[in-house]
């Protein structure tokens, strides 16, 4: 019997620089702080999600044994930063499918800029045969080379790149959990050392420890007990889109996205607030074009026309991103979804509020094969 | 061109070798950039598969591919992801179109001048191990 479902919210671990806390630390207290926050037991939670770099040895089906959760549904997330949206998008399904009534979906690592680059010479085996031989400087190289290409083909500048990383640096002053709170100006931003041409260390991300777990159930459940929830209008992902493009300058999203407006019936300026996943700004302009917000090749003249702050048009990334936040690994890619739904179910620091925010989307990017992120994701939200 | 260092031939990150690997690892033996033709649908695949991605066959042969092509994106690398390439910092990767349609990905050598989008580049190859040469690309 068809059930609706609804995400209920998320939570967040504090984020660790460096951290000696394990991945099993971060995972299971972003699984017990989910539960914990919405008072909810693991014996009544019957589907588990879990996306993870370096869960190994352990996997969903031990991490509901650590969790004290007996799954019906189960969901190992392989796509990266874009595994978490996919895996909400599938626990939503599992729900209206009568599989699973009650849903937590965790993503998270410990992670640290040694750990990131140990991973990166064997990350997967095309990275491992085909690009870490050469030395390639690691993700920050790859990303060099599709800004370059962005900047060229379509005029996009470091100045409108560097709006995303300073806007987020202020928001991420009204982010408790955030790591870099320190204001950034532009000039900051364009005078920065060099990373990898021309990206540079406002660019990047630092990747950190943490995790977080999004929890869904039956939107009757929900209603029976009195809990906040965001509604999922729509939403899509692939896995390996693009073919054999090793600078994939258009992802997923610009096949999708539009039917994914036209089944939630909603259009691009109805949207109040965006969860872009932040590995890079380049990567922002890309989720917009893709996105269908502009044009492709438009996304940094979209940038630098749009008010993009919390009080703005469109409010992008409203807690700091990855950028100021750090990156949890593949918990990166859950940040910009809890942010959303703390900004839906009006959790955040009043100072980076949006104004009554109805409509979101949040989107998911990542694991990084041959050149291209192999995973894209994204979905509509709509506050209940 | 070769350059083989036994003392250092641990430490550098190598490729895993299989059945549809090894004549891409070891044409430059010959000087010669090798990839996959598919038999059934005669689509060049790179990088070396399995099986055709396109129509899935398990026949394919070996052909030599061209050696110039033009840069199609770079990046002047300030760090390195393994501290085996910090003697070489700063160092160039390429992304090379070469003259067949390829996307080709590896290192770009500058013998002179600063590169830029669309600048010609050739194709040399570095010796690894007994079994693994790169095709590393030469600007200027």
């Amino acid at each position: 019997m068809p059930s609706e479902a609804v995400i209920v919210g998320s939570y967040q671990t504090p984020y660790v620089k460096n951290p000696t806390e394990t991945t099993l630390y971060f995972i299971l207290k972003s699984i017990g702080g989910v539960l914990n926050k919405y008072g909810i037991s693991p014996t009544e939670v019957d589907g588990l999600g879990v996306s993870s770099f370096l869960m190994g040895p352990d996997n969903t089906t031990t991490i509901a044994e650590q969790s004290g959760i007996c799954a019906k549904w189960t969901y190992q997330g392989s796509a990266g930063g874009a595994a978490h949206v996919a895996g909400v998008l599938d626990a939503q399904q599992a729900i209206i499918n009568g599989s699973a009534e009650t849903v937590v979906i965790s993503a998270a690592d410990s992670y640290s800029v040694a750990v990131h680059n140990k991973l990166m010479n064997d990350f997967n085996s095309s990275m491992r045969d085909y690009i870490a031989p050469h030395g390639f400087g690691g993700t920050n190289g790859l990303f060099a080379m599709l800004q370059r290409k962005h900047m060229a083909d379509y005029g996009t500048t470091r100045e409108q790149l560097g709006k995303l990383s300073v806007i987020q640096r202020e928001n991420a002053a009204h982010n408790e959990n955030a790591l870099l709170r320190t204001p950034l100006t532009i000039e900051d931003y364009l005078n920065c050392r060099q990373i990898a041409e021309p990206i540079g260390l406002y660019d990047c991300v630092m990747p950190c420890g943490g995790g977080e777990s999004t929890l869904l159930m039956s939107k009757a459940k929900a209603e029976s007990l009195g809990l906040p929830y965001v509604e999922i209008l729509a939403g899509d992902y692939r896995s390996n889109y693009g073919g054999d493009q090793f600078l994939l300058m258009s992802g997923a999203w610009a096949e999708f996205q539009s039917e994914m407006f036209s089944r939630a019936q909603i259009s691009h300026s109805d949207i109040d607030v965006v969860g872009l996943y932040d590995d890079y700004p380049i990567m922002e302009v890309i989720q917009l074009e893709g996105l269908g917000f502009c044009p492709q090749g438009e996304g940094g003249r979209f940038i630098e026309d749009t008010d993009i702050s919390v009080i703005g048009d469109l409010s992008i990334n409203t807690g700091g991103g990855q950028l100021s936040c750090g990156q949890t690994g593949a918990g990166g890619g859950a940040i910009a979804l809890t942010e959303v739904l703390m900004q839906m179910n009006g959790e955040v620091e009043v100072q980076r509020q949006v104004p009554g925010p109805e409509l979101g989307v949040v989107s998911g990017f990542g694991m990084i094969g041959f050149g291209k992120g192999t995973g894209q994701s994204a979905m509509i939200l709509k506050k209940g | 061109m070769t350059e083989y260092n036994t003392a250092t031939r641990t430490e550098h990150p190598m490729p895993v070798l299989e059945e549809w690997n090894r004549p891409f690892f070891a044409a430059g033996v010959n000087g010669e950039i090798r990839l996959q033709l598919c038999s059934k649908c005669n689509r060049t695949i790179y990088y070396p598969r399995a099986f055709c991605p396109r129509c899935g066959s398990e026949d394919y042969s070996w052909e030599t591919q061209p050696l110039e092509g033009t840069i199609d994106s770079f990046s002047k690398v300030w760090k390195a992801e393994n501290p085996y390439f910090d003697p070489e910092l700063p160092f160039y990767i390429v992304l090379v179109e070469l003259g067949n349609g390829i996307k080709f990905f590896g290192r770009l050598r500058v013998a002179s001048g600063v590169p830029a989008i669309g600048d010609p580049v050739s194709a040399e190859f570095v010796q690894i191990d007994d079994e693994v040469w790169l095709p590393r690309f030469v600007r200027g």
